[in-house]
């Protein structure tokens, strides 16, 4: 059972060095009108910013950064780099197949994860990208909340960008941020049945149950909304409901709701892309309460019905 | 309730990796719309895709101060965010376009053809400056885009179908 509103892990407690980076360190606080659970059922939370590339930022920077948040990020590994993303709209919506130039006059830059001691977090890094992952390790995690996730982001971030001027490697101009909610929904019994969206979401309807005398096995969603503001589009918010197997703890069937909201913030400055983080989280719980149903918000205990 | 646990995927998403550690287990080759599209426009590769990224292969090797005016070598968001601008608004049979680097770092796309003058110049992620000359129709068009296309979208639909 993962549950709610506990401390922050204490290995990650532990000071920072303080750059001075032209961009205040205000504390965040949850937004009333946001719907609440006392049990969600989220398993990981990703918040990215992407920003320009800088071929002044090379793989030995990776390591020499490493040992600023080693303390609180011991375990290191390699990984395939994200390619690149942004939302141009057009029609029709196509998904790109992403150009990786990068390889062509230098060597690729890998994905580093810089893992906890208890491996919840992870602090990736990339030539583009950074990202921090809180994740479910055990029936036991505690989920902490997006506002201490965010608060520790925004350290991280602060901590490279002053990396960054040390180093002498440039600005970081954010263009990209992208938040991801990662929901493991089961129904509390022993034998669940991924069939059964519609018990989960009211986009699925009861009548898809039994077509032409078929029976169904596994059923999947995927939802695109656009995310505007003054009527403008900053974003996309992607929405998918999928089979999946848990895999912590007991082997069991769960429908996975997956939310990535992804949008362009405002200019390049770590402020605006806070500001877009936070809409874009705000976007996701927002969503999340309307593709969910009421019978899902009982057994996670909704507090809130204000919307 | 037994919640909030890490799990793997059965079937399909969006083709994207938001750069989940625990969830990104498996992708089928279900076909999504998104993956119908993109196998669509896969097959055959289309011309001007082949043209464009031999050209932008070849600028990468270009220096900083490739043009004597201390301009930077092509960034490579730019770059990427160009490529996702154009696979998403080129038809297949759209004529190539000559590409050339643009100071700052960035990237310009031209065609002069069918009475068409079209220029768009990438000089930033969001940010590329278009410039449409229809000489049939006297039509002029000058703008600044963002993320936004619909300009873009037409000109590049005129070269293609006129």
């Amino acid at each position: 059972m993962v549950r709610e509103r506990s401390r922050v892990q204490s290995s990650l407690a532990a000071p920072f060095k303080a750059y001075k980076v032209g961009f205040s360190m205000s504390a965040y606080n949850r937004p009333s009108d946001l719907p609440d659970y006392e049990r969600p059922p989220v398993s990981e939370v990703v918040l990215s910013i992407q920003f320009g590339s800088n071929p002044q930022f090379q793989i030995v920077h990776a390591g020499l950064y490493w040992n600023l948040i080693r303390d609180h990020f011991p375990n290191v590994s390699e990984q395939t780099p994200l390619a690149p993303a942004f939302e141009a709209f057009s029609t029709p919506l196509i998904e790109t197949v992403p150009f990786q130039v990068q390889g062509f006059v230098t060597p690729p830059f890998p994905r580093f994860w810089f893992e906890s001691q208890d491996r919840a977090y992870i602090l990736q890094l990339q030539q583009d990208r950074i990202l921090f992952n809180w994740r479910a390790i055990s029936n036991e995690s505690v989920y902490p909340r997006y506002e201490t996730l965010r608060e520790r982001f925004l350290r991280e971030v602060q901590r490279l960008v002053g990396f960054f001027q040390e180093q002498k490697i440039g600005a970081l101009s954010v263009n990209q941020c992208e938040v991801t909610y990662i929901n493991s929904i089961s129904f509390g019994k022993e034998q669940e049945d991924t069939a059964r969206l519609d018990l989960v979401t009211p986009l699925w309807s009861d009548k898809a149950r039994n077509i032409g005398g078929l029976e169904v096995e596994r059923t999947l969603i995927q939802t695109v909304f656009v995310l505007k503001s003054n009527q403008r589009p900053y974003g996309r918010l992607y929405v998918t409901f999928r089979p999946a197997v848990q895999t912590v703890g007991f082997l069991r069937p769960v429908v996975q709701l997956e939310m990535t909201a992804r949008g362009s913030p405002e200019d390049g400055s770590l402020d605006a892309a806070f500001r877009l983080l936070d809409q874009e989280r705000g976007a996701i719980v927002r969503t999340f309460a309307d593709v969910t149903t009421e019978e899902m918000h009982r057994i996670w205990s909704r507090t809130d019905v204000v919307r | 309730m037994l919640c909030g646990s890490s799990a793997k995927r059965l079937d399909d998403d969006f083709g994207f990796d938001p750069g989940l550690t625990m969830a990104s287990a498996s992708r089928s080759s279900q076909q999504t719309y998104e993956n119908f599209w993109k196998e669509y426009y896969a097959r055959p590769r289309s011309t001007w895709e082949n043209d464009i990224q031999k050209r932008i292969a070849d600028l990468m090797k270009l220096p900083d101060n490739w043009d004597g005016y201390n301009s930077p070598r092509l960034r490579e968001d730019v770059v990427n965010f160009a490529w996702t601008v154009m696979k998403q608004l080129m038809h297949p049979q759209a004529p190539s376009p000559q590409v050339v680097p643009s100071s700052g770092g960035g990237l310009q796309l031209e065609w002069h053809e069918k009475d068409i003058d079209l220029e768009v110049n990438f000089t930033e992620t969001y940010r590329c400056e278009l410039w449409v000359d229809d000489h049939r129709t006297g039509t002029c068009v000058t703008k600044m885009l963002t993320n936004e296309f619909p300009d873009l979208e037409n000109a590049i639909l005129l070269l293609t179908t006129r």
